[in-house]
């Protein structure tokens, strides 16, 4: 990449919206369908056994089938999700929630 | 010097004698120094070499320094001259599968890592007999790979209609390596279709898929998902050791990327010059 700086187009800029939200609050999350990606980094390590593995069942039900789930470096989800499948990609990791017709959920 | 230490590699451990390690490694001034260099290493955990060969044998263990002697012997037997490879990609994919074949396999409470290590080295030798005897069928697929962001296993078959796994499984058999490890290296993309369902197999399969996921691949952008614990292999590892549910994937993964720098370091000490210049 070097120097080289990007944009993104003003069309897709408006499709951006910023909000706050509570992950310990239950009632929310459950709102919070149908997303492809999630990215979580650096958040869970704040918080205690019980507590990560509700958010992360959140996450997992909030995704649509076939997205993806992102963990900060050298975070790890092991004991505490294991519906998530880990895949590599290259120089990346991430938590798979498998697609319906893939018949490994 | 690489056949006999061939031949020693190949006796059931409590057959090798030391005096004849001891041979093998003062046979040659600049691999037995060489031999100490590596032997200190962060890769190899010693702090410090001893600057005598016989107590740096001992303490080392017999295994041990048979693994370096052969990590050594390997870049003065391939020569470097115009591979289609790049040679430092080559050797830091050789030397980290090895690592990451040895790590696996004691995580895993395996009896041998020293044989793990050693076919993580041998694995893709295939490709320097490709580059040796066909370099301009070769370096197309080599080509080929690179811009379809393809394995170049893949690539191999298209372009040649066989690939490193023959090649080297040919040379494997002409250098009488024992089963396991021939299978090891005519397998490591097609574990399932291995004559036998070695363990060793299944991990070299799966330590390759990793090192190529992260920085020790072929130094190209390979367009892959790679989900290791659905891969058919983990399933036939996880029916000899029963310990491998219990390991964490991410965290070896990040103790690999740890490890890139250490094994960089390895490759500029043993290919040094002869792999830079590539």
């Amino acid at each position: 990449m070097g120097d080289k700086k990007l944009q993104v187009q003003p069309e897709v800029k408006k499709l951006i919206t910023f909000s706050r939200l509570n992950l310990q609050d239950d009632s929310r999350m459950l709102f919070m369908k149908g997303m492809d990606l999630i990215f979580c980094c650096n958040v869970l390590i704040y918080f205690d056994g019980p507590s990560k593995s509700k958010v992360i069942n959140h996450y997992f039900t909030n995704l649509n089938f076939g997205g993806y789930f992102f963990l900060g470096t050298s975070e790890s989800l092991l004991n505490l999700n294991d519906k998530f499948h880990l895949v590599h990609f290259p120089g990346a990791i991430a938590y798979w929630k498998p697609s319906l017709k893939s018949g490994k959920l | 010097m690489f056949l006999p230490l061939l031949d020693l590699l190949n006796l059931p451990p409590d057959k090798v004698k030391l005096d004849e390690v001891v041979k093998l490694v003062s046979y040659d001034n600049t691999i037995a120094a060489q031999c100490l260099r590596v032997a200190s290493s962060p890769l190899f955990g010693m702090a410090k070499a001893p600057d005598n060969i016989r107590l740096a044998v001992i303490s080392l263990g017999l295994r041990r320094v048979q693994t370096i002697l052969l990590t050594c012997c390997m870049g003065n037997a391939f020569p470097v001259k115009d591979w289609a490879l790049n040679a430092n990609d080559f050797w830091k994919h050789s030397l980290g599968c090895a690592m990451v074949c040895q790590k696996f396999s004691e995580k895993l409470g395996a009896a041998d890592s020293e044989k793990a290590y050693m076919a993580g080295l041998l694995h893709d030798i295939g490709f320097l007999v490709n580059c040796m005897v066909f370099p301009k069928e070769f370096a197309t697929a080599v080509t080929e790979a690179a811009r379809e962001q393809i394995p170049l296993y893949d690539a191999e078959r298209t372009v040649m209609g066989f690939t490193h796994c023959e090649s080297g499984r040919a040379l494997a058999e002409s250098w009488n390596l024992t089963d396991d490890m021939v299978q090891a290296i005519a397998h490591h993309h097609d574990p399932e279709r291995s004559e036998a369902a070695y363990p060793l197999v299944a991990l070299v399969h799966l330590s390759d898929l990793l090192c190529r996921m992260r920085a020790l691949g072929y130094g190209y952008y390979e367009r892959q998902k790679v989900d290791l614990v659905e891969d058919p292999a983990w399933a036939v590892l996880l029916k000899e050791y029963r310990s491998l549910a219990g390991v964490d994937l991410v965290r070896f993964t990040f103790e690999l990327d740890e490890a890139v720098g250490g094994i960089s370091g390895l490759v500029s000490t043993i290919f040094g010059g002869a792999a830079g210049k590539n």
